[in-house]
């Protein structure tokens, strides 16, 4: 009997060390493998013990303001956003690279950043084009009524924060929600989809930040996809970039404008944006006719609206946001005497020349 | 009874009652010049003060004719003398090595809980159990961070707190760091209070938090000079931290302000901070929106056990002569949990 009770208490004690080991087995597991996954993200969703404050900040020993470790502007952001140093988006090289972490899969790695980038679009090319970074400029389509001439030193804090503005946890890409001073009561909220389901052909509504796309992959058309890329925004993207470009939302202007062309202040024409591109009508003719592109469009995952008016095109339609390594040759490059302040780029352009037009005009 | 047992009994009893009225009058006296001439902190059994004229607790720290030390003390250091009483409760209730209160056995007060934390952290433990990560340095020289004069101080207990009374919270000096200016720091505390057990991360009475009613950031920037100047904006400050950037201007994290009524610089929104770390209480009234942030909200006073991972640890090439790799530099909790639970991002 006594033998049986020793015998028991062994198993018992057997038994709760095998459970104690499992449970610290367990969440070891845990703490490796994801309870901790976004501990590193400097931006937001901070764990119960961030160090990633230190990223960015000190706290008695900053260089500039918000507290800002570093001294330069765009330095600070290409301590990580470059050569894999810390974040996957690598801004100035304008590629995707793997930093190792295997709780996500936000990109390909070596394929270029749906943005560009600063330097270059991946290692390989040479940018043609970016908005150029820390030197005082003045962006084509700058309003005349709001404030003319607008001079801008632009920084990544000028388009991005470095966290959630407050109200707007979920904005797209961390796009600042008053950027270029806009109206506080006038804030450009930029909505965002979630994964593309292949199921159910519809994007999985869920802003909660465990879905990102940044590379070019699911767009490019020698990497024929699901195109994600295209349901990666949802509304608010062109009155976003018109923050500064402020023009280009206007399809007539109301008064003569000068566009820093030859052909100074006249009343100037522009091509729609934040519109759909099917189930059009040619105002001449009046046939109906739909359009159809590879390149990215904005998608509202809504039930209530018609299946076609739910993609439209907008600025990053045919606009890199960084930089793009698009060649433009003949027509496309423009004159002296035609451009006169006007860019001699390839003004961020997805395609070489014009190809982002013939991309929807095909039948042209 | 007979006239005369009458007279006996008549005197024995106004003989006890002269007896009686007697002792009562003496037992009051002394009861009175007990209460009125007896110290304050008769019960703390202190040596740092309110002496009686015939104290034993001289002989605590000195030694008339056999001192070790300078000011006639019995051990052969500042420190060692201070921590014959304040380790392991060997006399005093703080063990300020172990970072642990220790019940010794006094009578009549409450200050703390048996074992637990001190609000100061440690030296070489915090709550007897976790090792110091980062810690004012005893006994050795070293420039404070943020010094302005670059004087390298040897820390000793007596160079942060007087051995005997003064004005000041928790003995702390009025002349710190021999400064001219004569520091106050001032207390909420109606009853001491050791014990970080009222400020934990569970939503409590946070009775802390009445502890500092003023003063302990200008009092810490006595020696960490630089630290209350915000820089930047708010004055030109260029100051070689000792980090990689060189001499340029510095920006510094505002302190002795409200987390309340805070705005967004760059977008010009309102907005309050909450936390639960301890905050400086001006009017004594508990946590309310006027408490401000100083010095102990982030950091504690003598040592901590806050563990750095990642990028809270600055590599070699950042950091300079800033702390070494894995010094939490007093930091209440881990990493840098201090700017998360305010800026609750």
């Amino acid at each position: 009997m006594t033998d049986s009770l020793e015998i028991q208490e062994q198993s018992e004690r057997i038994m709760k060390n095998r459970v104690w080991v499992s449970g610290m087995i367990l969440i070891a597991m845990y703490l490796a493998l994801g309870g901790n996954a976004l501990a590193g993200y400097p931006h937001a969703s901070f764990s119960g013990h961030p160090d990633a404050c230190a990223s960015c900040h000190r706290v008695h020993t900053a260089t500039a303001g918000n507290l800002i470790k570093d001294p330069a502007g765009t330095s600070l952001c290409y301590s990580c956003h470059w050569g894999g140093l810390g974040a996957d988006t690598d801004v100035k090289n304008g590629q995707y690279v793997s930093t190792g972490e295997t709780d996500h899969s936000w990109g390909d790695p070596n394929m270029p950043l749906l943005g560009g980038g600063f330097a270059q679009v991946k290692s390989t090319s040479t940018t043609t084009s970016h908005h150029i970074m820390d030197t005082a400029i003045t962006p084509p389509g700058v309003n005349d009524y709001q404030d003319p001439g607008a001079v801008i030193t632009l920084k990544c804090m000028s388009c991005h924060s470095a966290h959630p503005d407050k109200g707007y946890p979920n904005q797209y890409r961390l796009l600042r929600v008053w950027p270029n001073g806009v109206a506080k009561n006038d804030p450009r909220e930029v909505k965002w989809n979630g994964p593309w389901d292949d199921a159910t052909q519809t994007t999985k509504n869920n802003p909660a930040r465990e879905y990102r796309a940044y590379s070019d992959k699911d767009w490019n058309p020698d990497l024929p996809g699901t195109q994600i890329y295209t349901m990666n925004y949802g509304e608010g993207m062109s009155q976003w970039c018109v923050s500064c470009h402020t023009k280009y939302l206007t399809p007539k202007d109301s008064s003569p404008y000068d566009a820093g062309d030859a052909y100074g202040a006249l009343v100037r024409y522009r091509h729609h944006a934040d519109t759909k591109i099917t189930n059009l009508t040619d105002t001449n003719s009046g046939l109906a006719y739909n359009l159809h592109t590879d390149l990215p469009l904005a998608h509202v995952d809504d039930p209530g609206i018609p299946a076609a008016d739910r993609s439209k095109m907008n600025c990053v339609t045919c606009h890199r946001s960084h930089g793009t390594d698009a060649v433009m040759v003949g027509e496309a490059i423009l004159s002296p005497t035609t451009r006169v302040s006007l860019p001699t780029d390839s003004t961020l352009l997805r395609r070489d020349n014009r190809g982002v037009c013939g991309n929807c005009h095909t039948n042209i | 009874m007979t006239q005369t047992e009458c007279i006996k009994s008549v005197g024995d009893g106004l003989g006890r009652t002269i007896f009686a009225y007697t002792a009562f009058v003496l037992t009051m006296t002394l009861v009175m010049v007990m209460l009125l001439s007896s110290p304050v902190f008769a019960a703390d059994d202190s040596p740092h003060g309110h002496f009686t004229s015939n104290t034993d607790k001289c002989k605590s720290c000195h030694r008339v004719h056999s001192g070790s030390t300078a000011s006639l003390l019995p051990e052969q250091s500042i420190t060692q003398t201070c921590v014959s009483c304040h380790s392991n409760g060997s006399g005093a209730d703080t063990g300020v090595m172990q970072g642990a209160y220790f019940d010794a056995g006094h009578p009549g007060h409450s200050w703390g809980v048996n074992g637990g934390t001190l609000v100061g952290g440690g030296f070489a433990l915090v709550g007897n159990s976790a090792a110091v990560t980062g810690s004012h340095q005893l006994d050795a020289a070293g420039k404070p961070y943020g010094t302005t004069t670059g004087v390298s101080y040897v820390l000793t207990c007596v160079s942060c707190h007087t051995p005997h009374e003064g004005p000041n919270y928790r003995l702390l000096r009025r002349n710190v760091a021999d400064s001219p200016t004569d520091i106050r720091v001032t207390s909420n505390e109606l009853d001491k209070n050791y014990c970080v057990t009222d400020y934990g991360a569970a939503p409590g009475i946070q009775e802390y938090t009445r502890n500092y009613k003023s003063g302990i950031a200008a009092w810490c920037t006595a020696c960490h000079a630089k630290y209350m100047t915000r820089g930047g904006v708010f004055g030109a400050d260029v100051y070689n931290a000792g980090d990689m950037y060189g001499s340029v201007t510095r920006y510094r994290h505002a302190i002795d302000v409200p987390i309340t009524g805070r705005a967004d610089a760059a977008n010009g929104i309102a907005y309050n901070l909450t936390t639960n770390l301890p905050l400086q209480d001006l009017t004594g009234d508990g946590r309310t929106a006027d408490d401000t942030i100083t010095c102990l909200t982030c950091h504690q006073a003598h040592g901590g056990a806050a563990i750095m991972h990642g990028a809270a640890i600055l590599t070699s090439g950042q950091r300079g002569a800033l702390p070494s790799s894995g010094d939490s530099t007093l930091l209440r909790q881990d990493d840098r949990n201090v700017c998360r639970d305010c800026h609750n991002l």
